[in-house]
């Protein structure tokens, strides 16, 4: 098991070390990131100077912009490329022969990943921070409860992204697959609009997905709109998906991988 | 007049100096600093219409960037380039239809097209016309068997078919200049024997023709004039017999015997050739001077003291010559 | 010489629109290769729309205006950003493979043939997400154009925008594209930061934002005469007078884009040895 877990660091280490070298990497994940948040702030300012709008006022969706620019920062900043190359130039076949649980290793490799966009979470939220001066979190066990929300992510982004990576097996190239499920989860998350102003039918559709534990789980919990039984039922629900899916992607990685000839590896 | 001129040819590139690892990356960032690098130092070259000049060289010797200089793919950092009288740099688009290009290592195919898509772009690309492009096409396909694989996909090719679509497009408007770097790379004995015979043909037709290569055998049969590159300097230019002529000096015999030789007693006997261990034990290889002495005066000598069960003649290669100016043993 | 003479040896608008037609044509052959590419692309070209007139669509539910743009307007401009990128995916794709062919050495060949380098890179590729895009975003526009209460003798000037946003939009990516010329990589993080900014805030009145913002993105990357500028012509909110930015903003771009290229390919070094 240790064995295991040393193997598990080690494809972490190299694929946060090999994001870290990438210099240009961070300039863009903080621009883009940084962007897309000022951008929301200058609109969300004027739309709520009257007062609040669908429970959100300024105050509340200043933190909530905040927490949907890290779990974007993080999720999009990770590096899901590695893995598909790996399908599409049929390296896959290589990977095969290792001694090592494929699944396995990738997740390790895309944590890593995601583990190294954090300096730029934190440049970004404290510059936010000193521009914006959110609210603090709704109380001490909101706060805990929420970076427990935030530790989540990393296995259900994982399970999300695996799954639509491994359709690499039946097309040629990525990025399609990439800018749908991107588009998917900025939306249903709550990330482009909170769910809350979204009638009850689309918010029924968005909680049938994965996807609102990436800023409407972490956001509801931060700023108290649910109590601590709701919260914990949230996060319940957020690591039933990330287990869910990782058996999914078991499923489904074992009737793909009967390509890999066809590819050609 | 020559239809290739280059004139104190140099390629100076920068590179950045930076230590490796994390540290060095961030290093470097702080202070940029560059090393300057000269591929290509001072060369000057004149090829006339119809030769069929070998360009041949170490790894990092400046083959490459020499051709990507002549072809106006590269600005020179200092000296000059003529093909036909033109810069092929500035007048890149008149120049472009006159020259040739394949580098071996790479292909110009479009690589989810069919081969026969990318010549139809090319030709039309060059403004061949219908006429010239079928009779170019049927040639081709006479020597180089290119419809077995014309509707081919690229990415599907072999990398024998890869190299002769690649011949076909870098020929496709009739050039009269054509560069070929490393066209035989990776190739089987068959393909590259056909590619050879090929080339002969496209020199004797009078195109004018530089080639680089690894392979000699390449050289030997395509070419009739060599030009030997190292360290970004020309260390010999001349025809490839007075090359042999001059270099070649010596002959070797091999000798198989029946026991172990002495090799220090052999040396003592016969003080004017150079003896030397075999690949076994009972082989023996005997060096001479082929001015001083006939082959037939030292099977003589040879023979009569030593009753070799068998013996073979060789003749330095090429190879051996190229190998030695590499080296440095030889100066022009 | 005589031979510099020959017809055919100086490059003509004619033989160019040829080369680059029969490319990308040649190009399109290629996709039916691949059917699944297709349909994933073109799908996820029409589900970003989707998703931003969606998020339009509730977010007017709760407020009449931002920034006293209406639903339809906001819609419009949209609409109009997605048709001008999406074209850029079916016309120019190939040039944000410029970084990749710069470290490939895979422009060397490209520089031996008789076309401009620029219209050989840039149909190299087609981006099928396209398809999606132009298709939903002229939804979008007809939609906005429509609601908006916009009649039938406005539509010269939306074809005049239309064209221009394509042209702009083609342009200043190829310009960010050629920065891998000089700074050596496989992507393109200044394109994709160019659109990735420009689906964020553009996509809003530019009225929100900071006069900074005003002033880069109409004189210095002209991006606001994609979109912004031609609706809120339309619609009223600028003076006709800024109509006559558009076009010369589509030339300058088209002129820095051929300059910066050409830059590029002075200081190209190749790869290897």
């Amino acid at each position: 098991m240790t064995q295991g877990f040393a193997v598990d660091r080690a494809f972490a280490t190299v694929a946060f070390k090999r994001r870290l070298a990438y210099k240009i990497q961070w300039m863009v994940a903080l621009v883009l990131g940084g962007g897309a948040m000022l951008v929301s702030m200058a609109m969300w300012r004027n739309l709520l100077a009257d007062g609040a709008l669908s429970g959100y006022d300024w105050e509340s969706m200043r933190a909530y912009i905040i927490i949907g620019f890290i779990t974007a920062t993080v999720v999009f900043g990770a590096a899901d490329w590695h893995i598909a190359d790996r399908i599409l130039d049929g390296h896959i076949a290589i990977d095969l022969t290792k001694p090592v649980d494929f699944q396995r290793a990738r997740a390790a490799e895309y944590i890593g990943s995601m583990i190294s966009t954090v300096p730029t979470v934190i440049v970004g939220v404290v510059g936010a921070w000193l521009l914006f001066d959110p609210p603090g979190p709704a109380s001490a066990l909101a706060g805990v409860l929420t970076a427990v929300s935030f530790v989540l992510i990393f296995p259900l982004a994982f399970g999300i992204t695996y799954l639509t990576v491994l359709v690499c097996f039946w097309t040629k190239r990525y990025i399609g697959v990439m800018w749908l499920r991107e588009a998917l989860l900025g939306f249903f998350s709550g990330m482009m609009i909170p769910l809350a102003f979204m009638p009850s039918w689309l918010q029924a559709v968005a909680w049938a997905l994965p996807f609102p534990h990436f800023t409407t789980t972490p956001a509801a919990i931060y700023l108290g709109r649910v109590d601590t039984a709701g919260a914990l039922g949230l996060l319940a629900a957020e690591a039933a998906w990330a287990l869910g899916l990782w058996f999914g992607g078991r499923l489904v990685f074992r009737q793909a991988v009967k390509k890999v000839t066809v590819h050609g590896g | 007049m020559p239809i290739l001129e280059a004139r104190s040819l140099t390629k100076t590139f920068r590179r950045p100096d930076k230590a490796s690892g994390f540290k060095g990356a961030v290093k470097h960032l702080a202070q940029r600093r560059y090393k300057n690098y000269t591929a290509v130092d001072g060369i000057d070259l004149s090829v006339d219409a119809g030769e069929s000049v070998a360009y041949v060289g170490p790894n990092g010797a400046g083959k490459s960037t020499t051709v990507k200089l002549l072809t106006g793919i590269l600005k020179p950092s200092e000296g000059t380039v003529r093909v036909m009288g033109r810069d092929p740099h500035t007048e890149r688009i008149a120049n472009a239809h006159d020259i040739g290009v394949l580098f071996g290592q790479r292909t110009q195919l479009w690589w989810d097209l069919p081969v026969e898509e990318s010549l139809k772009l090319l030709k039309h690309m060059y403004g061949v016309s219908e006429a010239d492009y079928k009779r170019r096409i049927a040639k081709f396909d006479e020597l180089l068997d290119l419809g077995e694989f014309m509707p081919a996909l690229a990415r599907t090719l072999s990398l024998g078919q890869r190299m002769r679509a690649d011949l076909a497009c870098a020929l496709i408007h009739d050039p009269k200049m054509v560069y070929l770097d490393e066209p035989t790379i990776g190739l089987d004995i068959s393909v590259k024997d056909r590619l050879r015979a090929f080339l002969r043909e496209l020199v004797d037709d009078g195109t004018t023709l530089l080639l680089t290569s690894h392979d000699l055998a390449d050289i030997e049969e395509v070419c009739e004039r060599i030009v030997v590159i190292d360290k970004g300097a020309i260390a010999y230019d001349g025809p490839i017999t007075e090359l042999k002529a001059h270099y070649i000096t010596t002959k070797a015999v091999h000798l198989i015997l029946d026991g172990p030789a002495d090799l220090p007693e052999l040396s003592e006997k016969f003080p004017d050739y150079a003896w030397a261990a075999g690949d076994a034990p009972s082989e023996v290889k005997v060096t001479y001077e082929s001015a001083r002495f006939t082959t037939a005066e030292v099977l003589a000598d040879v023979t009569g003291h030593l009753r070799p069960r068998d013996l073979s003649l060789s003749e330095p290669s090429i190879e051996d010559v190229i190998r030695r100016l590499y080296a440095g043993e030889l100066t022009k | 010489m005589a031979d510099t003479s020959t017809p055919g040896r100086s490059l003509t608008a004619r033989h160019v629109g040829g080369v680059y037609g029969r490319s990308l044509v040649a190009q399109i052959r290629a996709i039916t290769e691949y059917p699944a590419d297709f349909w994933v692309m073109a799908s996820a070209g029409v589900m970003w729309n989707v998703l931003q007139l969606a998020f339009l669509t509730v977010l007017f539910a709760a407020v009449p205006d931002v920034a006293g743009w209406d639903y339809h307007e906001m819609v419009m401009l949209a609409g109009l950003l997605s048709v001008a990128a999406g074209s850029t995916a079916l016309l120019c794709d190939g040039v944000w493979s410029t970084g990749g062919m710069i470290l490939k050495g895979e422009i060397d060949y490209r520089i031996t043939r008789p076309a401009p380098v620029v219209v050989q890179v840039a149909t190299t590729h087609i981006g099928m997400q396209g398809f999606g895009e132009v298709g939903f975003g002229l939804v979008m526009v007809v939609f906005g154009w429509i609601g908006a209460g916009l009649g039938l003798a406005a539509v010269p000037v939306g074809i005049l925008g239309i064209l221009c946003a394509i042209v702009i939009e083609g342009a200043l990516i190829t310009v960010f594209c050629a920065v891998n010329f000089w700074i050596k990589g496989p992507m393109s993080p200044f394109a994709f930061m160019l659109i990735d900014l420009q689906n964020s805030a553009m996509n809003l009145p530019l009225g929100l934002f900071p006069a900074g913002v005003r002033i880069v993105t109409m004189f210095v990357v002209p991006v606001a005469f994609v979109n912004f500028v031609p609706v809120a012509v339309l619609t009223g909110h600028l003076s006709a007078w800024w109509l006559i930015g558009t076009p010369l903003a589509a030339v300058a771009s088209v002129l820095a884009a051929v300059g910066i290229y050409r830059l590029g390919l002075r200081s190209y070094d190749s790869s290897g040895h």
